[in-house]
C-alpha cells in the first residue's frame, strides 16, 4: 500500500523526465548561435564571416549562417516581414523570435543578461542606448561610415535618435512615430468650422476643442493621452526654440521658460475647462471610440490610421492634420528600431540582414500594413502610396510636414539618471495641469530637483 | 554496563538515527531554503547597497539608495501611501464579504450547492485573464459597469483614471474574488457545535446576539489566519496594478511592489529595487507581529491537547 | 386547490414557518444578487467573444450575447497555437502538483513527527519565508538559472515545485499536528517505519488538505506569468498564459479575440474546478481547521 502510494507519482515524474531533458536539449542548438561570445573582433566592422567561432555544430558548415532577430509585431505583421526574406541575402538564413509587445523590455533585458539574445532585436532609442552604455550592443557606426549611399537615405535627424554623445551607434531607426491630429469631419461640418491646415497653432486647436465639446454627454473636444513636459514643450520650442530639455541626448539641464509656461498654463485651462481629457485619460481604446464616431479630436500615433482605413465604418469621415505650433515647426520623434547583439557570431551577416530589413523590407510591408513611416526615405513610397491610394493625401502631407521638422524634441529622457528624473515627474506633473498646484511652481517642484539629479550624476 | 547505560547509549544512536532521518525528509525544504531565500536575501541584501542596473558590474554605495529613499524620492510616500489604502481597503472588504455570503450559505436549503459554487468561481479564474476583463468593465467610456450604472439612473465615474475612483474599483475587483474566503468561513461556521446555540435560544438570544457572541468569537482562529493571509498578499499586491492601472492614476495606485518590480525590470534600478524591498519585508513584518500580539488577547483557542 | 389546503393546514400546524419562509425567500433574493453580480462579468466575456472587433465598443453595451461568431474561437486558438500550449500548460502544471505533493509532504511530516534537532527553527523559518516579498527571488532566481543554461526549458518553472513552497508545508503540518500520535505508535509497534506512518497511516487522512494543495498548486502554475516569460521565449514553449497576449500588438488589440482565448484559456480550469468541487470545497474548508492550531 505504501509503496503504491509512492509509486505513481514517481511514475509519473520519471516518464516526464524524458520530455524535459528533450526540450532542454533542443534548446541548446538554436540558441547557440547568439551565446558564442567568440565575436568581440568588430570595431572595425570588417570581421571576416566568424562560422568558425560558433560553438555549435549546426551552422558552421560555412552553407547557410543564420541570424536570429526579435520583434513585438503581431503574427501577421511578422509572417509578413519573414515573407520578404525568402532567398534575400544569399548565404543567410533568417530566423525570427516573435515576443509579446507587453513586458517586451524585461524580457530582452533577461535574455541579454544570460547571453542568449538574439543576432538582432527591435529597441526604442532609449532601450538601444541603454544597452550601449553596458556595452550590450554593436556600435554601428563603421558599417554606416562605409556605406555612405545607405546611410544619406535617411530622414534627417533620425539617425541621431540612436546616436550617443560621442557618435557611436546604438542602432538604428527603423520606424518613425509621430503624433498628430485626426479628427472626424462630422463635426466640424455641424459647428461650422472649417477644417485645420498646416498653419494652425495652439491657441486655434484649444478654442476648436472648446467649439467641440459636450459637456452633457460627457464628450470632450479633444481626446489625448499625453501631456507629459514633452507633449508641453512642443509649445515653447516652437514660440521661441527652447524645449524643455537643453539637447535630446545627453541632456545636461532641464528648464521651464516663460513660454514654457505659458503652454502648461494653456492645456490646464482646456482641461479645467472640459475641453480636453484629464492628464490621467487612458487611451487604450481611443482608437475603437473614435471609429464609433464618438470624438471630435484625437492626438494619436500615425498607425491608428492603418486601423481606420482597414476597419472604420463607411460613414466616418475622418481627417489629419499635423501638430499646431506658434512660430516654427517643432515635433516629437518618437523612432523605434533595431540594434545588432554585440554578441552576435556573424555581425557582417547581422548588419546585411538589418540593411535589406530598412531598405527592403518594409517597402513591402509598409505599403500592405501601412503603420508607420520608415525611418529609410527610399522605403516609404510603399508606405506614402497606400496612404494616398486609400484617400488620406492629408495624412502622408502632415507626416511628410512633420518629419521635416525645424526643431526635433525628444520624447523621454534617455540618460542614465532617466530613472530618477522621471520620478519627479510621475509624482507632481500632472497636478500643475489639473490646477492643483500654480505653473509658477513647477520650478522648485520639478525642474530644480530634476537639475540635482542631473548635476549629482556627472 | 549497566541497563541504565545501555539505555541512554541506545537512546543518543535513535536520537542520531532520528536527526539523520529528520533532515533527509527535510531535504527539499532545506534546498529550497537555501536556494530560493537565503541566497536570493543574501544577494538583495548586497545589491540593496548598490547601484546597479542588472547588468555589468554593481558600485557599492553605502546607504545611499535608503538616504535617496527617504529625503528624496518624491514617489515614497505616494507609493507607501497606496499600499498601505489598498490594504486597508480590501483586506477587511473581502473578509467582511466573505463572511457575510458564508453565513447566508450556512443553511440546508435547496439550490445553495449551486449558489456555493457560482460564488467560487471567480476564484478560478486566473488573474491574468480576469484583470484585463476588468479593465474593460471599467472602462469609462464603452465598459459594463458605467452601461449599467447610467441604464439605471446613477451617477457614473470615470473609474481607473480617477484618484478617488480607482481604489474602490480595485476593491471591488477584490471582492468579487472573496469565494475562497467564504468556503473557509463557511466550513468554520459548520464547526461551531451546535448545542452553542440550542443553549443561546434557550436563554433568548435572537440571531444577531448569537451572530456576535457565539459565531464571531468561535471564528477567532480562522479570522486570525484569514487576517495575517490576507495582509500579507495585500502589502504583496501588484497584479492590479501590473495589469490593470499602470500604478496610474497619479500614483494612486502604485503599490510597492509594483514599484519594485517596475524599478528592478523597467528602470533599470535593480540596486533602488532590492532596496524597496527591504522595506517592503520591514512593513509585512512589523504588521504581522503587531497582529500577533494584539489578537493573543481576541483569539479564543480551544484547549490544547 | 389542494396546494392551497396544504398551505393553509402547515401555516395551522406551524406558526413559525411563515416567519421562516420570509426569511428563506430574503436569503434567495440577497444570494440571487451576489450570484448574478459575481456571473455577470464571466457572462459578458462570453458576449464579447462572441461579437466582431468593431461592434466590440457599441455603448450602451450588451450584456447578453446577440450576434454569434462563433468563428472567432477558432481563430483565437489558431493564434494561440492553442494545442501545443495546451499541452506546455498541462505538463508544467502536472509536474509541479506531483512536486508540492511529494516535498510538502516529506517535510510536513519531518517537522510535524521527527524529532531532529532545529525542528522548531525550520518551523519558525518556514512561516517567516511567507511573509518574505516573492520579488526577493525572481532575479537572482533568474541568473542562476540562466548561469545553469537552464532557460528554454520547463525546470526553472518546475525545480521550485520539488523543493516545497512554504504555505503548502506549514498546512501540511497543521493537519499532521491535529492527528493524534496514538495512530503512528500503534503503527510504529507493528514495525512500521517513518515512510509507511507518514504514506499509509497519515496520508488518507490529511485528504482535504492534499487537495488544497493540489487545488492552489495547481491555480498557481496556471496562472503563472512571470515565470514562462523570463523562462520560455521560444514561442513553441509558451503556455497559455504567455499565448493569449499574441491579440494585442503595438497596433491593435484584438478584443474579441482575446477574449474568446482568455475563455478557452480559462476553460480547462473551470472543468477541472467544477468536476472536483467537492473535493475543492472540502479540502479549502480543511484551512479552518489549519487555523484552530
Amino acid at each position: 500500500m505504501s509503496k503504491k502510494w509512492l509509486a505513481a507519482p514517481l511514475a509519473i515524474a520519471l516518464g516526464t523526465t524524458g520530455i524535459l531533458t528533450g526540450c532542454s536539449g533542443s534548446s541548446g542548438s538554436s540558441t547557440a548561435a547568439t551565446t558564442t561570445a567568440a565575436a568581440q573582433s568588430n570595431k572595425e566592422g570588417v570581421t571576416t564571416a566568424a562560422t568558425d567561432s560558433t560553438t555549435s555544430g549546426n551552422e558552421n558548415s560555412g552553407e547557410s549562417i543564420k541570424v536570429s532577430f526579435m520583434t513585438w509585431e503581431s503574427d501577421t505583421m511578422n509572417q509578413a516581414i519573414l515573407d520578404t526574406f525568402t532567398d534575400a541575402i544569399p548565404g543567410v538564413t533568417v530566423e525570427l523570435v516573435p515576443s509579446p509587445l507587453q513586458d517586451y523590455g524585461i524580457k530582452l533585458q533577461e535574455m541579454l543578461a544570460s547571453d542568449i539574445a538574439p543576432d538582432i532585436f527591435m529597441v526604442g532609442n532609449d532601450m538601444a542606448l541603454n544597452y550601449h552604455a553596458e556595452d550590450l550592443v554593436l556600435n554601428l557606426k563603421p558599417y554606416m561610415d562605409a556605406d555612405t549611399s545607405f546611410t544619406e537615405g535617411f530622414y534627417p535627424g533620425t539617425l541621431s535618435t540612436f546616436t550617443t554623445s560621442d557618435g557611436q551607434m546604438a542602432g538604428l531607426p527603423g520606424l518613425i512615430n509621430l503624433y498628430g491630429y485626426f479628427y472626424n469631419k462630422k463635426y466640424f461640418d455641424d459647428a461650422g468650422l472649417a477644417y485645420p491646415t498646416e498653419d494652425w497653432t495652439f491657441d486655434d486647436l484649444y478654442a476648436t476643442a472648446e467649439k467641440l465639446k459636450d459637456e452633457s454627454s460627457n464628450r470632450f473636444g479633444l481626446y489625448q493621452k499625453t501631456n507629459d513636459v514633452f507633449t508641453i514643450a512642443i509649445y515653447s520650442a516652437s514660440k521661441d526654440g527652447n524645449g524643455f530639455c537643453d539637447n535630446i541626448y545627453p541632456v545636461s539641464k532641464v528648464q521651464a521658460t516663460e513660454s514654457f509656461l505659458e503652454g502648461t498654463q494653456k492645456a490646464a485651462d482646456a482641461i479645467a475647462s472640459k475641453a480636453m481629457t484629464d492628464p490621467t485619460f487612458d487611451d487604450a481604446n481611443l482608437v475603437s471610440m473614435f471609429m464609433q464616431g464618438a470624438v471630435p479630436i484625437m492626438r494619436y500615433g500615425q498607425w491608428a490610421a492603418d486601423e481606420l482605413i482597414r476597419n472604420a465604418p463607411d460613414d466616418l469621415n475622418w481627417g489629419y492634420i499635423s501638430t499646431p505650433k506658434v512660430e516654427k515647426n517643432a515635433q516629437i520623434l518618437d523612432s523605434v528600431g533595431w540594434s545588432i547583439n554585440k554578441k552576435a557570431a556573424n555581425p557582417d551577416q547581422a548588419f546585411a540582414v538589418l540593411k535589406y530589413l530598412e531598405s527592403e523590407t518594409y517597402k513591402v510591408v509598409l505599403a500592405k500594413t501601412p503603420v508607420a513611416p520608415p525611418a529609410y526615405q527610399p522605403a516609404a513610397d510603399g508606405y506614402y502610396q497606400t496612404l494616398k491610394d486609400k484617400g488620406h493625401e492629408d495624412l502622408a502631407q502632415g507626416l511628410d510636414y512633420m518629419l521635416n521638422a525645424e526643431i526635433k524634441l525628444p520624447v523621454r529622457f534617455l540618460d542614465s539618471w532617466s530613472a530618477k528624473a522621471s520620478k519627479y515627474l510621475d509624482a507632481d506633473w500632472n497636478s500643475f495641469l489639473t490646477g492643483e498646484k500654480p505653473v509658477s511652481d513647477i520650478q522648485t517642484v520639478i525642474v530644480d530637483p530634476i537639475n540635482d539629479v542631473i548635476n549629482s550624476s556627472k | 554496563m549497566t541497563n541504565s547505560q545501555l539505555l541512554k547509549s541506545g537512546s543518543r544512536q535513535r536520537r542520531l538515527k532520528e536527526g539523520i532521518i529528520g533532515y533527509l525528509f527535510m531535504l527539499p525544504t532545506v534546498i529550497g531554503f537555501t536556494v530560493f531565500i537565503i541566497y536570493p536575501l543574501i544577494s538583495s541584501a548586497y545589491y540593496a547597497l548598490t547601484e546597479y542596473s542588472g547588468f555589468g558590474k554593481a558600485e557599492f554605495v553605502g546607504l545611499d539608495n535608503f538616504k535617496w529613499m527617504f529625503t528624496k524620492d518624491p514617489t515614497f510616500i505616494k507609493t507607501i501611501q497606496a499600499t498601505l489604502l489598498y490594504v486597508v481597503y480590501t483586506v477587511p472588504a473581502v473578509l467582511i464579504f466573505g463572511l457575510l455570503l458564508a453565513v447566508l450559505l450556512n443553511k440546508t436549503m435547496p439550490g445553495i450547492k449551486l449558489f456555493r459554487t457560482i460564488y467560487y468561481l471567480p476564484v478560478v479564474v486566473p488573474a491574468i485573464a480576469s484583470l484585463v476583463l476588468w479593465k474593460f468593465i471599467f472602462n469609462p467610456d464603452h465598459g459594463l459597469f458605467n452601461g449599467i450604472l447610467a441604464s439605471l439612473k446613477l451617477p457614473t465615474s470615470r473609474w481607473l483614471e480617477s484618484e478617488s475612483a480607482v481604489l474602490p474599483a480595485l476593491t471591488i475587483i477584490a471582492i468579487w474574488g472573496c469565494g475562497g474566503q467564504m468556503i473557509v468561513f463557511l466550513s468554520g461556521l459548520q464547526s461551531v457545535p451546535a448545542e452553542l446555540y440550542e443553549a443561546a435560544a434557550i436563554d433568548g438570544a435572537n440571531s444577531l446576539n448569537k451572530f456576535f457572541h457565539i459565531t464571531i468569537p468561535m471564528m477567532t482562529p480562522v479570522l486570525f489566519l484569514q487576517l495575517i493571509t490576507g495582509l500579507i498578499g495585500g502589502f504583496q499586491v501588484i497584479n492590479p496594478a501590473l495589469i490593470v492601472t499602470s500604478g496610474g492614476p497619479n500614483l494612486k495606485t502604485n503599490f510597492l511592489n509594483y514599484q519594485i518590480y517596475m524599478s528592478a525590470f523597467d528602470k533599470r534600478e535593480y540596486g533602488y529595487a532590492m532596496a524597496l524591498v527591504w522595506v517592503l519585508f520591514v512593513i509585512i513584518m512589523a504588521f504581522t507581529v503587531v497582529v500577533f500580539k494584539v489578537s493573543n488577547s481576541y483569539v479564543y483557542y480551544e484547549a490544547e491537547e | 386547490m389542494a396546494g392551497n389546503k396544504q398551505k393553509i393546514t402547515d401555516r395551522v400546524r406551524h406558526p413559525l414557518n411563515r416567519a421562516e419562509r420570509s426569511s428563506r425567500i430574503v436569503r434567495y433574493v440577497i444570494l440571487c444578487i451576489f450570484a448574478v453580480t459575481m456571473i455577470l462579468p464571466l457572462l459578458w466575456m462570453v458576449t464579447m467573444s462572441l461579437k466582431k472587433n468593431d461592434t466590440i465598443f457599441v455603448y450602451p453595451p450588451d450584456i447578453l450575447p446577440r450576434e454569434f461568431n462563433w468563428s472567432n474561437y477558432p481563430i483565437a486558438m489558431a493564434q494561440m497555437h492553442f494545442n501545443k500550449s495546451f499541452a506546455v500548460t498541462l505538463f508544467i502544471t502536472v509536474m509541479s502538483v506531483i512536486g508540492q505533493l511529494l516535498s510538502c509532504t516529506l517535510v510536513g511530516y519531518a517537522i510535524s513527527r521527527i524529532k531532529f534537532p532545529g525542528r522548531k527553527i525550520w518551523f519558525y523559518l518556514i512561516v517567516g519565508s511567507m511573509m518574505l516579498p516573492g520579488m526577493v527571488g525572481t532575479i537572482p532566481t533568474f541568473m542562476l538559472f540562466s548561469k545553469l543554461k537552464l532557460i528554454n526549458t520547463f525546470w526553472p518553472l518546475i525545480i521550485p515545485a520539488f523543493l516545497g513552497a512554504p504555505f503548502y508545508t506549514f498546512l501540511l503540518r497543521q493537519s499532521f499536528m491535529g492527528i493524534p500520535r496514538f495512530f503512528d505508535e500503534a503503527a510504529r509497534i507493528d514495525g512500521a517505519g517513518h515512510l509507511t506512518i507518514l504514506y499509509k497511516i497519515l496520508l488518507p487522512m490529511v485528504k482535504p488538505t492534499l487537495m488544497v494543495i493540489v487545488i492552489m498548486a495547481m491555480q498557481g502554475s496556471w496562472n503563472d506569468y512571470l515565470g514562462p516569460l523570463l523562462y520560455l521565449h521560444k514561442q513553441n514553449l509558451w503556455p497559455l498564459s504567455i499565448a493569449i497576449k499574441q491579440f494585442s500588438s503595438q497596433y491593435a488589440v484584438s478584443w474579441n479575440l482575446f477574449m474568446a482565448g482568455d475563455l478557452l484559456y480559462i476553460l480547462p480550469i473551470l472543468i477541472v474546478f467544477l468536476l472536483l468541487q467537492k473535493y475543492f470545497m472540502s479540502g479549502l474548508g480543511s484551512l479552518n481547521s489549519a487555523a484552530l492550531k
